[in-house]
């Protein structure tokens, strides 16, 4: 059971890392051309600019799952950090219960919509792509989440990280983040990052 | 009802539930069971919060402010700004405030910030003659800037979420920048004068060509970001791209500071600290929009206005509850979920929307090195290693300075707007 839990895994995370990676690069070259284009070449990428956008959406959606994955959401841990080793289990089991509830409802809307979309084959303005695949990001995002809170559920409650050691032995990846990653503009990973560093 | 939705994410915040579950967990309890609308609305409301060109801009400067840490860049920046400030009192002290200025300028990120520059600085003040306490407490403070500076990633998420031209906000974050690195940079010069801190070297014309040469690439992104967005040649999200761009041909191939592996993992990690501050993004979205439909802003600007505050009164009622706010969460929640609550009360008194922006940076920039919650000491904290009991000392007259600057940034509008009336 935990061997089929770390296939899994390794396979889903290599492959969001994946997409994840080559989509920055993609974007930042697309970025780089269309601008080239308008001033040199006076012909701008006229699907440029909804393509990258769309991309962000996907970058969001795929990237929450890794985020999840290492449980390295934004979150105020002062308070948290105070209690009583017992209190912070029971705050977690409902913190991953909320993700799943919550996750299970936005897939349930979002699968609805996105087969709506799919019937009615509506298409984006400028690169005539279906918004099925636009719209798709939150839906696959959200599964994508539910499965790595299912499978990693007993780890985050106990804030171990077994599961993520082994998975990452197989990929041979070292961590998502590999500079510590101070350089978010929010608070919970310097936090996190300076205690799974202590 | 208003009140009770206001205070159910606090508490789960206070909790320590995840940011975006807070205002997502919320939203789907209010859909489900007090609101009247189609329940599709929630995963349509999540993609157009996040499906919008002016956001862009942040993934693209993530990933720019991570590359260019990475490689030699912001090194260079340090020993030019040095062979510039060598001559004076203070000189190193007054490097850290220079330097920040210029990374701020290309990154956005006030942590990502302390880390590049402070992790050079810091030794070198400790060589030189400046107490920890002070060296700590400059190191942590100075990355602030950058949030006020452009570009900032606060003014592009106040900009899409307030409907503002990001340019504006970028140019009108120029002079508060300069004000408050001024304010740092008075006390530096009198810390240093005090303690009888050596002069490190004579200015040499020479040296300061050379520093100037070898950092022409990297002093010249600043130039590129900002001339390129002033000048409207490009918009902010293209030259957060090009800055992206720019950063990984110069630091690959001009500088030779990373390898393609390198590239690869800064890719990966950047989409993932995009991913942190979108998603909530997309979840505040949420909870906005529901705000909205339910009436709470109007309720927020009755409230507020029963008080019958003069509007300078309004302003200072507004500045504590920000630094408050500020000082406990992070600036990407704080500026999407207080941005539609706050905007009908400063329209209201007549405040205008880029100065508030700039108001709004400013406070969380402050936010960023207040204790005992500011993410910049937690930054320190790891990166040199030492208990937060002793950087918090040497922050706090830095606080009290940002708290001056706030104020004259907040009554003098003319110190934000002066500079936007020369952009279209």
């Amino acid at each position: 059971m935990a061997n089929i839990a770390v296939n899994i895994m390794s396979q889903v995370v290599r492959l969001v890392r994946g997409i994840l990676g080559t989509m920055m690069i993609v974007g930042v070259f697309l970025n780089l051309v269309n601008v080239i284009g308008r001033y040199v070449f006076l012909k701008p990428i006229i699907w440029a600019e909804e393509i990258l956008t769309y991309g962000l959406v996907w970058v969001v959606m795929l990237g929450a799952t890794l985020v999840t994955w290492r449980a390295n959401h934004l979150k105020m841990d002062a308070i948290y950090d105070l209690m009583p080793q017992t209190l912070k289990r029971v705050i977690n089991v409902l913190v991953n219960l909320s993700i799943i509830a919550c996750g299970v409802f936005v897939v349930s809307q979002s699968y609805i919509f996105v087969s709506f979309l799919n019937r009615v084959g509506q298409k984006s303005v400028a690169a005539e792509i279906p918004m099925t695949f636009a719209h798709g990001a939150v839906l696959v995002g959200f599964i994508l989440v539910i499965l790595v809170v299912l499978i990693k559920f007993r780890d985050l409650v106990m804030e171990e990280q077994s599961i993520i050691t082994q998975v990452e032995a197989e990929i041979g990846a070292r961590e998502d983040s590999p500079l510590p990653t101070i350089q978010a503009s929010g608070r919970g990973p310097a936090v996190s990052t300076t205690r799974e560093g202590a | 009802m208003g009140w009770i939705m206001l205070i159910t994410p606090v508490i789960l915040l206070i909790l320590g539930y995840p940011v975006f579950l807070c205002f997502l967990a919320t939203s789907a309890i209010l859909l489900l069971w007090f609101m009247e609308v189609p329940l599709t609305a929630l995963p349509q409301v999540m993609f157009g919060s996040v499906d919008k060109y002016t956001l862009l801009a942040v993934p693209f400067f993530i990933f720019a402010g991570e590359i260019m840490g990475h490689g030699g860049i912001s090194r260079r920046i340090i020993q030019w700004v040095l062979s510039m400030f060598g001559s004076f009192r203070g000189s190193l002290g007054l490097t850290t405030v220079g330097t920040c200025e210029f990374f701020g300028a290309i990154s956005g990120s006030s942590p990502a910030t302390v880390a590049a520059v402070g992790r050079l600085m810091y030794p070198a003040l400790r060589n030189n003659g400046y107490e920890e306490r002070f060296s700590l407490g400059l190191v942590t403070a100075s990355g602030a800037i950058a949030g006020i500076i452009p570009p900032s990633i606060v003014m592009i998420l106040y900009g899409a979420s307030a409907e503002q031209s990001v340019a504006h906000l970028f140019i009108a974050g120029f002079f508060p920048g300069i004000l408050v690195g001024l304010f740092m940079a008075a006390y530096i010069y009198w810390y240093a004068k005090s303690r009888d801190i050596p002069i490190t070297e004579k200015f040499n014309g020479k040296v300061f060509l050379r520093a100037t040469l070898n950092g022409a690439f990297a002093l010249g992104t600043p130039l590129l970001i900002l001339g390129g967005i002033y000048t409207g040649v490009f918009t902010p999200t293209e030259a957060a791209g090009i800055a992206g761009g720019y950063g990984l041909l110069v630091t690959k191939f001009i500088y030779r500071d990373i390898s393609w592996k390198g590239i690869w993992d800064v890719a990966v990690n950047s989409t993932y600290l995009t991913s942190q501050i979108m998603i909530i993004v997309a979840c505040s979205g949420v909870f906005s929009w529901i705000l909205t439909i339910a009436g709470v802003p109007d309720m927020m600007v009755n409230f507020i206005g029963s008080f019958n505050l003069p509007p300078w009164g309004t302003l200072i009622i507004i500045n504590i509850f920000l630094i408050i706010v500020g000082a406990l969460i992070d600036p990407t929640s704080a500026i999407l979920v207080l941005t539609p609550l706050l905007l009908p009360i400063v329209k209201a008194i007549g405040v205008d929307l880029i100065h508030f922006g700039i108001i709004i940076a400013v406070n969380l920039a402050l936010g960023m090195f207040t204790p005992p919650f500011g993410l910049n000491i937690f930054v320190s904290q790891s990166l040199f290693r030492v208990p937060a009991v002793r950087i918090i000392p040497g922050v706090i007259p830095f606080v009290g300075l940002q708290i001056i600057a706030l104020a004259l940034i907040t009554y003098i509008p003319q110190i934000s707007l002066y500079l936007t009336q020369f952009i279209r």
